[in-house]
């Protein structure tokens, strides 16, 4: 069986565009090679600049490499018809940062779950209405939000709408970019709840892009570390463990601790 | 104990301040209604045919049978008014709409494409840019003689180039937008991304801009015509009309006043509701 | 030596209130972390305190500095400093960063003296002082901006600090960073510091005292300890459980030495989460 993802040689650069000149470019991703496995889900993690937004898109088939392949069960990305893109978007989905520049404000919110289930599952219109309104409830909303409009909705709201659409195909992977960090404490956990309950009823795996090492902690058995660009650590997850790279140890050091410390005066000491 | 005492103070900015938009949403409106009222219907409100010359009646005040007085060649003004306002307002749109469609096209697909090409078509706007109107409607004129097409070309040529700007980075700020981002993972081809999520918010931002830049290219037109580079007599225009009326500035200024008066009201109109628009359509502005 | 709001409601211009007579004291040299779940009104209570509402919104209430009533236009920026959740808006675009620091100084009324500039934001943990200064703000990242934001903040040689979500939107590094150098800051340089935030890890790392905020309402202020410990109210409970649920895998070993109060349903959610 081939494995879910599997990335070759990855090389991903930006260039600035001049009429006349030659731009320097600017190498970002560097020399990838890794493959993910049916059933973990893991966790790209780093500070921000190291690429894991980058290596996140690249592997949604939003942005290419410039050199090196993504093969999805065994089928590179580059090259595929509409169909199989299609039956490809289906399998792989994602939620973005920040839930409010992800949707169109002008468009209900059922116009917004309604895309995919129009031009990925092609559904008729009676079928997709239910399907509009299944939705929404399992992510904790009710069918009469369906009417409203997103430009007048929250960013906490918005969030649990946007990963209505990203499980309205059943998906088999949900890429999380950092979908979580610019939400209150009391809706993060909220959602995490939302999502433990999907994978726990539906078997998605989840492909956490994030700084935040307490997640990682929650959901993945793996963790991949990137640094400028680069991965420098896979490892798997398990409880109390010691990350071995310089980006991980940081990382961890850098964990908010769960109580305050005895000591009033010196640093904090690190818990978790 | 100090209680601020701003309270008061607030209210009354408050009230002050938020009336003025209204205020000028609805004298704009009722200004722009009642001469797109006019334009469209001056052939059956004219109570008199705009060229028909009678000396006998030159120069004539304000009358029961001539409402506005007549001209120097005895035409009635009210009904060359109306038709003025036709013709003007009828130019102004179809100028507007020349720029719009060539700005937004150039600029869309200078945005869409990126790269060299799109660094090519921005070095075109910049030298499109640097035209001063006037001098290219002169240079126009000379070779391609006067008339009101001509000023609408001259006026379209060196004025589209602002508009392809600004579609092309609101075209590349929504490219890298995540909604854009989301509707490709969600199926939609790209036409329809197109046109349902590119074009609406670019669309209505040009609007804005578009109403806003109205009294500008208004002014443009009766500049030229004033200066004959446009329409010519005795096709009614209200540049052309103040220009017939220099002569008379001391024997009978209304002459003057009445088209000055139609192309000021409708400036100022088209200006404030540009104002309220943006006000009202422009998401950073709202609070 | 002490910041007091005494007494502050904000209002609505329909009468509505969103802050609702709170009262609460910052003294010098240390840290009050003002907590609230989003809505609770914990921004708002801040702007007022440093007089800059928006249009509409209508305060009561005194705010007093030192024990003397405050004006706006001599505390603000000069005695009370402040640090916002977006950095980048903070600054103006066409202006390098000395630019921004020279302006500081100015409108503070101290002379433009580079060392005490190179001083503040060393303080704030800014490295290559040179270079920065010559950097205008889209050459900046987050963290850098933030930083820069710190030092104007202490440029200004005011003796509170409002701190707004300053590291909401950072990476955890960059937060870690700047969380230890606003510790470092209140101990050396005795800055009373108030900190607006939703979550409870930054208070565990920074807070001397804690202020719960919910729908407007102060409903808790206590020592951080006894807030972690024992908490009082359902709001600061509520933040407590789902900032507890952040950390898997410790719970069972920290909840032992603390004697937190889970009421029966968080218990069972707690649990159910970690079981998986």
């Amino acid at each position: 069986m081939p494995n879910l993802f599997k990335i070759e040689r990855g090389n991903k650069s930006y260039q600035e565009q001049s009429l006349l000149s030659r731009q320097p470019s600017k190498q970002v991703l560097h020399d990838l090679n890794f493959t993910l496995e049916q059933g973990e889900s893991v966790a790209l993690v780093g500070a921000s600049g190291s690429g894991k937004s980058t290596l996140c898109r690249i592997m949604l088939g939003l942005e290419t490499f410039n050199e090196g392949h993504v093969y999805f069960k065994g089928q590179s990305l580059s090259g595929l018809s509409r169909k199989q893109l299609n039956g490809f978007r289906r399998s792989v989905q994602m939620v973005f940062q920040d839930s409010i520049s992800a949707v169109n404000p002008r468009l209900t919110v059922a116009d917004i779950i309604n895309e995919p289930l129009q031009y990925l599952l092609h559904l008729k219109p009676k079928k997709r209405k239910e399907r509009i309104d299944e939705l929404l409830i399992q992510v904790g909303l009710t069918p009469s939000d369906g009417l409203k409009k997103a430009g007048q909705m929250s960013g906490g709201m918005l969030q649990r709408v946007c990963i209505a659409r990203a499980l309205a195909c059943e998906p088999e992977i949900i890429a999380l970019d950092e979908s979580l960090s610019s939400l209150d404490l009391i809706l993060q956990q909220q959602l995490i709840q939302l999502l433990r309950e999907i994978q726990q009823k539906q078997g998605t795996t989840y492909l956490f892009v994030t700084h935040d090492l307490r997640l990682v902690q929650l959901f993945c058995q793996r963790a991949l570390v990137m640094d400028n660009g680069r991965i420098v650590e896979d490892t798997t997850v398990t409880p109390n463990m010691e990350w071995q790279s310089k980006m991980g140890k940081a990382l961890q050091a850098a964990v908010l601790p769960v109580r305050p410390s005895q000591l009033e005066h010196d640093s904090p000491a690190m818990t978790v | 104990m100090m209680i601020f005492s701003i309270k008061k103070h607030q209210d009354n900015k408050n009230s002050w301040r938020s009336a003025i938009p209204n205020l000028g949403v609805i004298i704009s409106i009722t200004v722009l209604a009642f001469m797109m009222f006019c334009a469209l219907f001056a052939h059956w409100l004219s109570p008199y045919d705009p060229s028909e010359i009678n000396l006998l009646n030159k120069l004539m005040p304000m009358s029961a049978e001539h409402w506005l007085g007549t001209d120097h060649l005895g035409r009635d003004m009210l009904s060359r008014l109306l038709h003025a306002t036709s013709i003007s307002l009828g130019a102004v749109f179809i100028t507007l709409l020349l720029m719009l469609a060539i700005g937004i096209s150039v600029g869309g697909f200078a945005g869409f494409i990126g790269g060299r090409i799109d660094q090519g078509i921005m070095r075109i706007c910049d030298v499109f840019m640097t035209f001063p109107t006037v001098v290219f409607a002169l240079f126009m004129v000379a070779v391609l003689g006067t008339g009101l097409t001509n000023v609408i070309i001259a006026i379209a040529v060196t004025h589209w180039a602002w508009y392809a700007r600004l579609t092309r980075s609101l075209v590349i700020n929504i490219r890298h937008s995540d909604y854009l981002r989301a509707a490709r993972l969600s199926g939609v081809p790209p036409i329809r991304r197109f046109f349902r999520h590119v074009l609406p918010s670019v669309f209505v931002q040009l609007i804005v801009l578009a109403t806003m830049d109205i009294g500008h290219v208004m002014l443009h037109i009766s500049g030229l015509s004033f200066l004959g580079l446009g329409v010519q007599s005795p096709t009614p225009e209200w540049g052309v009309m103040i220009n017939d009326a220099r002569q008379f500035v001391w024997t009978q200024p209304a002459l003057l006043v009445w088209p000055g008066l139609c192309i000021f009201l409708n400036v100022m109109a088209f200006n404030l509701l540009g104002d309220a628009l943006r006000d009202k359509l422009d998401p950073n502005l709202s609070h | 030596m002490s910041l007091s709001i005494n007494n502050l409601s904000v209002f609505l211009p329909t009468g509505q209130t969103i802050v609702d007579n709170i009262s609460l004291t910052v003294n010098r040299g240390e840290i009050v972390a003002l907590v609230g779940a989003s809505g609770s009104g914990k921004s708002v209570a801040v702007t007022a305190t440093l007089g800059l509402l928006t249009r509409g919104l209508r305060m009561t209430g005194n705010i007093f500095l030192d024990n003397k009533p405050i004006d706006y236009t001599h505390a603000r920026g000069k005695r009370i400093a402040c640090i916002i959740q977006n950095p980048a808006s903070a600054f103006n675009p066409v202006y390098t960063m000395k630019q921004h620091a020279i302006e500081t100084l100015k409108a503070v009324g101290l002379p433009h003296d580079i060392n005490s500039i190179y001083d503040a934001m060393k303080d704030a943990g800014l490295e290559d002082l040179e270079r920065v200064l010559h950097l205008y703000s889209f050459q900046m990242s987050g963290g850098m901006l933030q930083r820069m934001m710190l030092a104007l903040a202490l440029m200004s040689k005011a003796d509170y600090l409002i701190a707004d979500e300053p590291t909401t939107d950072l990476d955890l590094i960059v937060q870690s960073h700047i969380l230890q150098r606003l510790k470092h800051i209140a101990h050396d340089r005795k800055l009373g510091i108030l900190l607006v935030t939703h979550d409870l890890g930054v208070v565990a790392k920074l807070a001397d005292r804690v202020a719960v905020m919910s729908q407007g309402k102060l409903v808790d202020e206590c020592n951080v300890m006894q807030l972690f410990d024992q908490p009082q109210s359902e709001a600061a409970k509520k933040l407590l459980n789902a900032h507890y649920a952040m950390y898997a895998t410790d719970i069972n070993s920290q909840s032992a030495k603390a004697s937190v109060t889970l009421d029966n349903e968080s218990k069972e959610t707690t649990k159910e989460l970690f079981s998986a």
